[in-house]
Parts: structure tokens; C-alpha cells; sequence
């Protein structure tokens, strides 16, 4: 009776420890939030370094003593990104090893890939992603996340000629070599670098719109040319 | 946003114009109430499932909303971005060519 009183304390015990895994992510994703939102913090190499090593060291255990795999995973990605809160050496090693420890694992998920660029899109990333996937989606997605500056650039209406012309061999080597790939949200990689080149190139003031055939919301087919002789408001909106 | 198009809408119901939406909800079961508490009367096509990964802001290339297009009675694109009022000087200047052109 005692023996099994004591096996049920050490099961409860135990069972708490891997709890506190889980909850120790959670307490750590939102320090690691509220402190992106202070500047005085960010601003003090020093002290936000101390707090992301801390915050890496806690991840990186609980990580290697997670029991699920979205634990796992979890726990991977916020040591990344807490990696690349500070500056100095030690950081920079550990987000190499994390970086090593995460491509090892799951190079080929697109989705994850796509998280991991989310939270560092530096160029050394992208390249040891390139490298290491053998998914063309993942692939094709690298080379696109590096034209976000050109784009937003562009938007802006500043686009140097030489970066408009990186821009647009991307967006064709994307077409050509991964045009057949499926992006994590179901488009083809050929149809998103298309919409990118043509917006550039031709959705311009003087030039005429390329015909939209859909269905409207309560299922009547329609085409944007049955609108021709009117003036048109073209409004790509949502409820949100 | 659509109070002010619904003014817009309201205000020209009698000349030569249309507002055309691409909607991008991906739900549009959850759509429908509120096109009815927002009286949105206009015309839209829907982009589909995907939501904003819909076949037609993709083959626009749209990644941002709202995305506006202004378009003359020939299709040709005259202005880009315009909301709030310059929406409706864009609006009322094309409406007046028509007028002089004819």
C-alpha cells in the first residue's frame, strides 16, 4: 500500500515536471513578446543578451525533454527566435546550433520552413534552408522571402533598375524552376511569381485590366469586361 | 471602409459606374449575415476557399487589402490605391470625360 502511494506520488511528480516543459514555452513566448515591446530593454545589448541566453538555455532542455512532437517543435523555433534577440558570440553559436538542430529535422516541411523564416529571414538562413531541403516548395519560398525588401522597395516606388532586375529573375526562375510546386497555401509557385510580374509590369496607370471570369457571391458566373462602358471601382476586400 | 463605399454606391446608383468587389473571405457562409447588417448591395466575385490565396488576387498579384483599381469605360486602369475621398475625385473625373466624350 505504502510502495503504491509512493508510485503514484512519483507518477504525479513526474507528470507535473512534463507539464511545466510545456508551460515553461508558454511563460517564455510571451516574455520574449513583451520584451520586443520594450524599447529600453531592446535597446541595452547587454541586458536583452543575458535574458535571451537564459531564454535559449530553458528552450533548448525543454526541446530535448519535450514528449510531443509540436512540443518539440515549439520549443525549437522560440530558441531560434530568441537566439537572434542579442548580438554577441555566444548567441550567434547558438543560433547556428539551433538553426544545424532544426534543418537536420525538418528541412522538408514547408510549413515549418515557412515559420523558420518567419522569425530569422537573414540571408545565411535561407541559404542553409536552400541547401539542406529537398522540397522544391520550400526551395522556391527561400528565394521568394528574399525579395521582400524589393518588393516593399518597390511599393514605395524607390526600386533601383539593378534590384528591379533581381526582382524579376527571381520571380522567373521561381516560374521555371518550381512553377509546378504548391505553396503551404495551395497556389501554385508558378501562379504567385505570375501575379507578382504582372502587377509590376502591367497592372499600371494606362494600361488595360486583364480580364477577371468568376462567380459572384451567390454563385452567378460574371466577367469584368460585362462592365466595359462604365466607370469601375475594382476593390479586392474583406471582412476583417 | 463600407460606409464609405455604400455612399459612393448610393451617390452615382443613376450614372454609368460600378463598384466590382473581389472578395477574399474564405467562409462564405460567415460572409452572408454581414453583407446584410452592412447592406453591401454591390457586385463581387469571390476569390474562392483560399481566402487571400484565391485564384484571382493571386493571378493580380494582391498582397495587400483593401487593393483598389480605378478603371475608365474602355477597361484601361486610371488610377491605383485611391480611398476615401480621392476614390470619389478619381471616380467623379472619369465620369465627366465620359460626359464630354459624348
Amino acid at each position: 500500500m505504502r510502495k503504491r502511494t509512493w508510485l503514484i506520488a512519483c507518477l504525479l511528480a513526474a507528470s507535473a515536471v512534463a507539464r511545466s516543459g510545456g508551460g515553461d514555452v508558454d511563460k517564455i513566448k510571451e516574455e520574449i513578446r513583451a520584451a520586443r515591446a520594450d524599447k529600453e530593454l531592446m535597446s541595452d545589448a547587454k541586458a536583452i543578451s543575458g535574458k535571451a541566453k537564459r531564454w535559449v538555455e530553458t528552450l533548448w532542455d525543454a526541446a530535448g525533454s519535450a514528449k510531443e512532437a509540436e512540443e518539440r517543435w515549439n520549443a525549437l523555433i522560440l530558441a531560434q527566435e530568441a537566439s537572434g534577440l542579442g548580438a554577441d558570440k555566444e548567441l550567434a553559436k547558438w543560433r547556428g546550433k539551433i538553426r544545424t538542430k532544426i534543418l537536420s529535422e525538418y528541412a522538408d516541411d514547408a510549413k515549418k520552413m515557412g515559420s523558420l523564416m518567419g522569425v530569422t529571414s537573414d540571408e545565411e538562413t535561407r541559404n542553409a534552408i536552400f541547401a539542406a531541403t529537398k522540397n522544391g516548395s520550400v526551395k522556391a519560398a527561400c528565394l521568394y522571402s528574399e525579395l521582400s525588401p524589393l518588393f516593399a522597395a518597390a511599393r514605395k516606388g524607390d526600386l533601383s533598375s539593378e534590384d528591379r532586375k533581381k526582382l524579376e529573375e527571381t520571380l522567373a526562375r521561381i516560374q521555371k524552376d518550381f512553377g509546378n510546386e504548391v505553396d503551404t497555401r495551395n497556389r501554385k509557385w508558378g501562379d504567385v511569381a505570375a501575379g507578382r510580374l504582372r502587377a509590376m509590369n502591367d497592372l499600371l496607370v494606362g494600361k488595360v485590366a486583364p480580364e477577371i471570369e468568376g462567380k459572384d457571391l451567390d454563385g452567378t458566373p460574371f466577367k469584368l469586361s460585362d462592365y466595359r462602358g462604365k466607370v469601375v471601382v475594382l476593390d479586392f476586400w474583406g471582412n476583417w | 471602409m463600407f460606409p464609405h463605399e455604400r455612399s459612393l454606391v448610393a451617390r452615382l446608383k443613376d450614372q454609368p459606374f460600378a463598384l466590382i468587389g473581389i472578395n477574399s473571405d474564405g467562409k462564405l457562409e460567415e460572409l452572408k449575415p454581414v453583407l446584410e447588417k452592412e447592406q453591401i448591395t454591390w457586385r463581387s466575385f469571390w476569390n474562392g476557399p483560399e481566402g487571400t490565396a484565391g485564384p484571382i488576387s493571386t493571378a493580380w498579384g494582391v498582397t495587400g487589402w483593401p487593393t483598389i483599381y480605378v478603371l475608365d469605360p474602355k477597361g484601361t486602369i486610371r488610377y491605383i490605391g485611391v480611398r476615401g475621398e480621392a476614390m470619389d475625385e478619381a471616380v467623379d473625373t472619369l465620369l465627366a470625360e465620359l460626359k464630354v466624350s459624348k
